[in-house]
């Protein structure tokens, strides 16, 4: 077993997630500065609402933003729905669900660089903030991501 | 001289030619995971029974591996929004968000996690190694249930 890198930066640490940032920086980079924004803010936003891509909606409707609606949301190509549950669009691609995002809730966060705005640009809209089931966290949880992701980034 | 120390080389010899015994491993089944994550979405004072709003689903790589390499991990989702990524380790029984970096101290985990460690010989890890194990700099403790049904 090789010895542990002193070094590494402790984010590097979960692999998925570490590989959703890779995978999808690109895409995230297109819409980002469409929005005038880092790329982080899209990116870690996605990977909080997906699990860092693991979501069923995400693994199989390439839906990373939880963005409730049918086959008729911007840039979608189908819906889908756990049982008895709300319907989601699905997506061809992360690019086309970033895309879709920034133009049902771009208006919100466009030039928002800080994360601590972004977020807030979020609330009420997109996450109520109120439990149950808004986030009551939901600021200072993206933020959090938002920092990870950028430190991911570096990995 | 040297007779004085055959015993002790004959022990050091076996010691050195035992194989290393592997830990024990221990399957956490779908359903026990999926009590565990009821209790934690539960005390965090979720109506979980209201299942049209709540729903929980594993989660894994396409590939089929887990989501982080040594935990069970579930989703728990309220109105088909993820609200908890709720992982369990294997060896310990620990319950982490690592999407939020929270670790869930809930006094009705004890006895799942007591009976897991008898089995698997595991000691609880320490807040900070359990923070690097997902990926967190550190993690912010819930223990404190809000309500249960």
């Amino acid at each position: 077993m090789p010895p542990e890198n002193p070094t590494k930066d402790p984010a590097c640490n979960n692999v998925n997630a570490v590989t959703f940032v890779k995978t999808h920086q690109a895409d995230a980079a297109t819409v980002a500065q469409q929005l005038g924004l880092p790329t982080e803010n899209i990116l870690g936003l996605s990977g909080i609402e997906s699990g860092w891509g693991l979501s069923r909606i995400a693994t199989t409707g390439h839906n990373f933003f939880s963005l409730h609606g049918s086959a008729g949301a911007p840039f979608a190509n189908g819906s889908m729905q756990a049982l008895q549950g709300a319907s989601m669009s699905t997506f061809p691609s992360y690019l086309a669900c970033a895309q879709s995002f920034a133009a049902q809730y771009g208006n919100l966060v466009q030039g928002k660089s800080d994360p601590v705005e972004f977020a807030q640009g979020l609330m009420p809209r997109f996450n109520s903030g109120k439990a149950p089931l808004g986030n009551p966290n939901f600021i200072s949880d993206t933020v959090n991501v938002i920092q990870m992701t950028k430190r991911r980034m570096g990995c | 001289m040297l007779a004085a120390h055959i015993p002790l080389l004959f022990v050091l010899l076996v010691q050195e030619t035992q194989p290393v015994r592997p830990p024990h491993k221990v399957f956490i089944p779908t359903s026990a995971a999926l009590d565990v994550a009821r209790q934690v979405a539960r005390d965090q004072g979720y109506s979980i029974a209201n299942k049209k709003l709540y729903f929980f689903d594993l989660m894994m790589t396409e590939a089929g591996k887990p989501a982080l390499p040594g935990y069970v991990t579930l989703g728990f989702y309220g109105n088909s929004n993820l609200l908890n990524q709720i992982s369990i380790n294997e060896n310990t029984g620990q319950v982490v968000d690592s999407l939020k970096c929270v670790v869930f101290e809930y006094p009705d985990l004890q006895s799942f996690q007591q009976e897991l460690r008898q089995e698997t010989g595991a000691q609880p890890l320490s807040t900070v190694e359990l923070a690097k194990s997902v990926g967190c700099d550190s993690l912010r403790h819930l223990n404190k249930p809000l309500r249960s049904e």
